[in-house]
């Protein structure tokens, strides 16, 4: 890896967002390819991130100020990318469910799924059943729901009932999350996936979305 | 199946390391209670008669050990500051915090709990609870969240996780969470005030969940050792909760000199046991949710007996949830969840179970 790639990597890989951002903007200076400063930057140091956070070495603090320091990369990098020239890994959108005002969970996956080069519509916390059929309309592909509290897991299964209803279910997958949400309830509701944290999440996502 | 002791002996003989005659059981049901009101939750969780009355009504349908006494996670966030939401079907949850910006914690006013929303509330429902069941039933308070956990909610959750990690932030960040302790541990003298026998603390924000040991051990283990050791000296013990998946750091958690630790179904069982064993008590560890909320009894017989086995022998458990109770808990669970440790959990005198 050239000197500009790897001094945006390791600044993303230490949550250093000064240094990310000088270094994205010496990456794009010396003339990289934005696409390469994109996909060989930052997202394989976010997806080194991801691979520390699932083997136990870094935690949501240190995942919280790598994405903190890829976004402000982002930022730099964003009018030099032509649509066209960078793929989007997919269309997704994100949000707590009805009922539910968590939203650190929903944050540290959406800024995860952005860091992997997903396109993230964040639908906030207390999102009801048609604001995530709106997203499916809007031509999302992937529909991410959150829930910490078990009283709002049941919203979960109702946003799934109205995308039925709409007749969208089998446009878009469906992924769920958060404390109290197991495999076993996501399957119950009919949930394409579950995943235990942010970093899975992302690979669960890459993996529906490539069937 | 009678008992031999009071449930007051009872949990003072497991606190001391000693053997009783049954594991005592404790109920974390503090929104179960808030749905049998007949009240709407925001009405009874700034009520403390009516919670005093709920947990009251509770302990003589369930008759369990130990009663906690809270009204969610957010009551010293709320009396310092804070915005929070009173929920329909709920505990109360924070909104926005009291302070932008660490530069800020100089404008921090501390509460005084007997006259300060919502605390007071908790108050009262306390000295209600210890005056008229107080001498049948070892009465805990919750001093809320511990300083870690209150100081993220001061300053916003996403802020404070940015400052463990940023060593520039340190001295500042320190400054928090002595405001914090303070807040913290006059709130939790007052319960013992109050007749409270314990008072306990959740830092759940803590755990290995969501941080690192490193930083557990840079800023929570040191401050809820402080809190411990002042509480200690006025003859106050405390419970020290920690959500999830504690196990890698139970040892430290031990050694901060905790009466007992709160634990969550998440832990490694012979390794909690472990670590514990003589040196304090284990509260927990059941799933609140998927076994007690959503299990069927079967399944709560079987969690308990499986519990009983690993963590009862020697003494050193208090059993019931490692967490709250949602509030649509079946009743029939519970019911299942004492009789069982009643009829599983019987001590011989050299800490076995009778099988």
């Amino acid at each position: 890896m050239n000197e500009e790639l790897s001094n945006l990597f390791n600044a993303i890989l230490e949550g250093d967002m000064p240094s990310a951002q000088s270094a994205a903007q010496a990456a794009l200076d010396a003339g990289l390819d934005p696409g390469l400063i994109l996909s060989d930057g930052m997202i394989a140091a976010m997806k080194e991130v991801g691979r520390r956070f699932e083997d136990g070495d870094y935690f949501v603090p240190e995942m919280l100020i790598s994405a903190r320091a890829m976004q402000a990369g982002l930022i730099l990098l964003k009018p030099h990318l032509q649509s066209g020239n960078v793929k989007s890994a997919g269309k997704v959108a994100i949000g707590t469910v009805k009922g539910d005002l968590h939203d650190i969970g929903k944050n540290l996956v959406a800024l995860m799924l952005e860091g992997a080069g997903f396109e993230v519509i964040d639908l906030g916390t207390d999102a009801a059943p048609d604001v995530f059929v709106k997203a499916a309309q809007e031509g999302a592909q992937l529909i991410g729901m959150s829930a910490l509290l078990t009283t709002t897991m049941n919203s979960m299964d109702m946003t799934i009932q109205s995308l039925k209803n709409a007749g969208l279910r089998d446009n878009v997958k469906i992924i769920v999350g958060g404390a109290p949400v197991t495999q076993e309830f996501a399957a119950k509701i009919g949930a394409d996936g579950f995943a235990p944290d942010a970093s899975r999440a992302v690979t669960l996502a890459q993996s529906l979305l490539e069937k | 199946m009678s008992d031999n002791l009071t449930s007051i002996e009872r949990v003072e003989i497991v606190l001391r390391g000693g053997i009783p005659d049954r594991v005592p059981v404790n109920l974390h049901n503090f929104m179960m209670n808030a749905r049998a009101s007949g009240l709407s939750f925001p009405d009874y969780f700034q009520n403390g008669e009516a919670m005093a009355e709920g947990h009251i009504k509770a302990w003589r349908e369930f008759g369990h050990d130990v009663i906690l006494l809270e009204n969610g996670t957010v009551a010293l966030a709320e009396a310092c500051g804070c915005q929070v939401e009173y929920l329909d079907d709920s505990a109360p949850v924070h909104i926005a915090p009291a302070i932008k910006s660490l530069d800020d914690v100089g404008k921090l006013i501390k509460p005084d709990p007997y006259k300060t929303h919502p605390l007071r509330e908790n108050l009262k429902a306390t000295r209600t609870v210890a005056n008229e069941i107080g001498q049948r039933v070892y009465v805990m308070g919750r001093a809320d969240q511990g300083p870690f956990s209150l100081a993220s909610m001061l300053i916003g959750i996403e802020n404070f996780l940015f400052a463990v990690v940023d060593t520039a932030s340190q001295n500042k960040l320190e400054q928090l969470l002595d405001f914090c302790l303070d807040v913290v541990y006059t709130y939790a003298l007052a319960q013992g005030e109050q007749g409270a026998r314990m008072t306990s603390i959740g830092e759940s924000l803590s755990g290995p969940d969501v941080c690192s040991p490193r930083v557990y051990k840079k800023y929570e283990w040191g401050y809820a050792k402080r809190l411990i050791e002042q509480l200690k000296a006025n003859n106050l013990p405390l419970a020290y909760h920690i959500c999830g998946n504690a196990t890698r750091i139970v040892h430290d958690m031990t050694e901060t000199g905790a009466a007992v630790l709160e634990l969550d179904y998440k832990c490694d069982l012979p390794t909690i046991k472990q670590a514990t064993q003589g040196k304090t008590t284990i509260l927990g560890v059941i799933d609140p949710s998927g076994v007690l909320a959503l299990g069927t009894p079967e399944d709560v017989r079987g969690k308990v007996r499986e519990e009983l086995d690993v963590l009862a022998p020697g003494g050193g458990l208090i059993l019931g949830p490692g967490c709250a109770l949602p509030a649509t808990t079946p009743v029939e669970n519970i019911h299942t969840l004492v009789e069982t440790v009643h009829h599983y959990g019987r001590y011989l005198p050299d800490g076995t179970l009778i099988s």
